[in-house]
C-alpha cells in the first residue's frame, strides 16, 4: 500500500519552499541532486514506510527563483537549518544525493548535532582527484544516460523538444551556481572533522561522474564513516536502484 | 546610412570532419589545429583588409572579442584596435565589443579604451558585450552571474570615465579602494557606447534606457524587426525619446561579383564554411544555464528551435543576413534591408568563412567602387576635428 504524501509550501525567511512530505516514523530529510529533483520518487515512497520523509526542492529548481543569498552549498545548508526549525523537526536522518550530499555534508559541519545519522550518496563536496566531466556542455539527452550505470534505463524527456530543453536548462541554473566554477568546496578537508553524526557513504559501483574511489576518500576523511557500494548503479543511485538504496538507509538507521 | 566594416578574423582551415573529435569549433576544438605561420599571414591579411576599408571610404572599422575558438581569433580586441589606430587616421575604430563581464578587473578596459581614444584623437567607439555563452565555458565564469557582472562593470567603467574625482567602488562583484583611471578619454563625456546583442529582452530594455545604439547580430530579419520595434516602443513610452535610425545597426555578410552566378557560388561556399565550421555551436553552449532569462530562452527556441542558430545559405539570404549579387543587386538589397529595419548603421562582413585575402579585397573594392557611391550616406558620427577624409 503506497504511503500517503502531500506537498506543502513552507515559508523560510521569506522564501517559499515546496516540500514533499509523507510516511510515518522518525523524521528523514532528503536533499536531492540534479536528476532526482522531483518532489516524490519511488525512493521516497519506499523510505516513507519507515520514516516521515521530507523532500524540499532546492531554490532555483523547476523555475523557482534563485535568491541572491544563494551562492554556495553552505548557504543552502543554513537554508535547511532554517527550514527544519520552521517545521519543528529537530534530529532527522539526513540523506543527501549528489549535490544534495554536498549540502548535507555542509549541514553536518555547521550543525554537528543536528543529523541523527548522515547518509551521503554519490556526494559532491570534496575536491575530486580528477575533474568530473562537464555536464553543462553535454547534449540535453546525454547527461542522464551518462549518470546511469545502464544508460538505457535513464528517463527520457517526454513531449515537446523545446519545452524539454527549457525545463532541463532551468534545473541546471542552481547547479551552475553551485558548481560551474569549482564543483567542490576547497575548505572541506579542513572542516570534515566537525562531522560527528554516524555516517554512511553510499556509492554507485558504476558512477562515471565521480568514481567509487571518491566515495572511499570521502569516507576516510569522516571519523567512523563507512563506505558501501551499490553495484548496478551509476551516479544517480536514487533513480537507478531505489529499492537497494532504501534498504541500505533503513538498515543503517536500525543499527544500534 | 553609416557604413561599418566588420571583421571576425576566422580560422580558414577547420577540418571538414572536425566534429569527429569535438562537439564545437568553440571551447573544445584542440588548438593543435592552429598553425602560427599561417596565423601570421592571416592577422596581417585581415588587418590589411581593415586598413583598406578605411581608404575606400568606410566610416568605421570594427573588431570584436571571442575566446578559445576557430571562429574568430581576436581574444584581445583592444590589441587589434591598437594595431589599427596608428595605421589609420580617419575612420572610427569600433571595438564591438569588449566583453566587460568577462574580466576580473573591468578597470583594465576603462584604461585600455581610454588609451585607444587618446592615441586616435577620439576615433573610438566602445561596444560593451557579455560574450556569447561559450565564453563562460572557456573562461570558467558562472553564466548565472553574467548579466549582473555586465551591468556592474558598465556602471563602474562609465563612472571611471566620467567622475570628476577619484572614487571608491564597493559593488557586489567588483571592489576597488582607488578608482583613478589615467588617461582620461579623448571624447567627452566618453567614447560612444554601442550594444551588440542577440536580442534578449533584458538587454533591449537596458540599451533603450541608456539610448545606446543597438545591433542584433546573426538575427533573422523578422526577429530583428521585433527586437528593434521593442526598443523604439520602450524609448517612446518608458524613456521619453524618439529612437531614430542612428540607434540601430544591421549586420550581414556581403558578397559582390560582376555576375550573379559567381556571386552566388562564392557567397554560398563561404557562408557554408561559416555555418558548418565557424559557428558550429550547440544551443547548450550558446546559452548556458542562467545566461539569459527563461523568457528570452523560450523566445529563442520558439523562433530558432533547439539545434542552435541556422546558417544555411538560403536561410541566411531569405532572412537578410547575407547580401550577394551584382553591385546593382547588392545596392538595392542593402538599401531595402536598411529601410525595412529602420536602421542607420550597416555593419558589413566582407571577408567571412574561408574566403581568401585576394577574394576579400576584390569584394571590398567592388563594393566601394560600384555600390558605395549610390548609397545614401550620413555624416559620420562626431569625428574629431581635423580628421576629415
Amino acid at each position: 500500500m503506497p504511503a500517503a504524501h502531500e506537498k506543502r509550501t513552507i515559508d523560510v525567511r521569506g522564501y517559499q519552499v515546496l516540500v514533499g512530505i509523507g510516511g510515518n516514523g522518525p523524521p528523514l530529510l532528503y536533499l536531492h541532486g540534479f536528476g532526482d529533483h522531483d518532489s516524490w520518487l519511488e525512493l521516497h515512497e519506499r523510505l516513507a514506510r519507515s520514516f516521515t520523509v521530507y523532500v524540499p526542492r532546492h531554490p532555483g529548481f523547476a523555475g523557482t527563483p534563485l535568491p541572491d543569498w544563494f551562492q554556495t552549498a553552505e548557504d543552502l545548508a543554513f537554508h535547511y537549518v532554517d527550514l527544519l526549525s520552521e517545521i519543528g523537526v529537530e534530529h532527522p536522518i539526513v540523506v543527501g544525493s549528489s549535490l544534495g550530499g554536498w549540502i548535507a555534508t555542509e549541514l553536518a559541519i555547521i550543525r554537528p548535532a543536528l543529523p541523527r545519522r548522515l547518509i551521503l550518496v554519490g556526494a559532491l563536496g570534496l575536491q575530486p582527484k580528477n575533474p568530473p566531466p562537464d555536464i553543462f556542455i553535454m547534449e540535453p539527452d546525454e547527461d542522464l544516460p551518462f549518470l546511469f550505470a545502464a544508460p538505457r534505463d535513464a528517463p527520457a524527456a517526454s513531449g515537446d523538444a523545446a519545452e524539454a530543453f527549457v525545463g532541463r536548462w532551468e534545473n541546471l541554473i542552481p547547479v551552475a551556481r553551485l558548481m560551474w566554477q569549482r564543483p567542490y568546496d576547497a575548505k572541506l578537508p579542513h572542516r570534515l572533522h566537525h562531522v560527528t553524526a554516524p555516517t554512511l557513504v553510499i556509492w554507485g559501483g558504476k558512477d562515471r561522474f565521480l568514481p567509487p574511489s571518491h566515495g572511499e576518500m570521502l569516507a576516510a576523511k569522516i571519523a567512523g564513516a563507512r563506505h558501501k557500494q551499490i553495484d548496478g548503479a551509476g551516479h544517480l543511485v536514487a533513480l537507478e536502484q531505489p529499492s537497494r538504496l532504501a534498504e541500505a538507509v533503513i538498515a543503517f538507521a536500525a543499527e544500534a | 546610412m553609416e557604413l561599418f566594416f566588420f571583421h571576425l578574423m576566422p580560422w580558414p582551415e577547420i577540418p571538414g570532419n572536425f566534429r569527429d573529435e569535438a562537439r564545437s569549433s568553440w571551447v573544445v576544438l584542440s588548438h593543435s589545429h592552429y598553425d602560427p605561420v599561417l596565423g601570421n599571414r592571416l592577422y596581417n591579411d585581415y588587418l590589411d583588409e581593415l586598413e583598406f576599408a578605411e581608404r575606400v571610404g568606410f566610416d568605421a572599422i570594427c573588431v570584436n572579442e571571442h575566446h578559445q575558438n576557430a571562429y574568430g581569433l581576436m581574444p584581445a580586441p583592444n590589441i587589434m584596435a591598437a594595431a589599427l589606430v596608428r595605421r589609420t587616421s580617419r575612420a572610427r575604430i569600433a571595438v564591438l565589443g569588449n566583453g566587460i563581464s568577462l574580466r576580473d578587473n573591468p578597470l583594465r578596459i576603462a584604461e585600455e579604451v581610454a588609451m585607444l581614444d587618446v592615441i586616435s584623437g577620439g576615433r573610438v567607439i566602445s561596444g560593451f558585450v557579455r560574450g556569447i555563452g561559450c565564453e563562460y565555458f572557456s573562461l570558467g565564469l558562472d553564466p548565472t552571474q553574467s548579466r549582473e557582472r555586465f551591468q556592474e562593470a558598465h556602471d563602474l567603467i562609465t563612472k571611471a570615465w566620467t567622475a570628476a574625482d577619484p572614487f571608491t567602488w564597493d559593488g557586489k562583484h567588483f571592489h576597488f579602494r582607488y578608482v583613478n583611471v589615467w588617461p582620461r578619454p579623448f571624447q567627452k563625456p566618453h567614447p560612444p557606447i554601442f550594444c551588440p546583442s542577440q536580442g534578449s529582452s533584458e538587454t533591449i530594455e537596458w540599451a533603450a534606457e541608456r539610448g545606446y545604439p543597438y545591433v542584433c547580430t546573426y538575427t533573422p530579419i523578422e526577429a530583428l524587426l521585433y527586437y528593434y520595434d521593442r526598443y523604439r516602443e520602450l524609448a517612446e513610452t518608458r524613456f521619453s525619446y524618439h529612437a531614430g535610425p542612428e540607434k540601430f545597426g544591421v549586420s550581414a555578410f556581403v558578397y559582390v561579383a560582376e555576375d550573379e552566378a559567381t556571386a552566388i557560388e562564392h557567397a554560398r561556399q563561404h557562408v557554408k564554411y561559416f555555418g558548418e565550421r565557424c559557428f558550429a555551436i550547440p544551443l547548450q553552449m550558446l546559452i548556458p544555464p542562467g545566461y539569459a532569462s527563461t523568457q528570452s530562452l523560450r523566445h529563442l527556441v520558439g523562433t530558432r528551435g533547439t539545434s542552435g542558430a541556422r546558417f544555411d545559405f538560403d536561410f541566411m539570404v531569405e532572412t537578410g543576413q547575407t547580401l550577394f549579387g551584382t553591385p546593382e543587386q547588392v545596392g538595392e538589397r542593402l538599401t531595402r534591408l536598411m529601410e525595412r529595419a529602420g536602421a542607420g548603421i550597416f555593419m558589413g562582413l566582407f571577408q567571412f568563412g574561408d574566403m581568401s585575402h585576394a577574394r576579400a579585397m576584390r569584394n571590398i573594392e567592388l563594393f566601394a567602387n560600384r555600390v558605395m557611391p549610390y548609397l545614401p550616406r550620413t555624416r559620420p558620427i562626431g569625428v574629431a576635428s581635423g580628421q576629415t577624409a
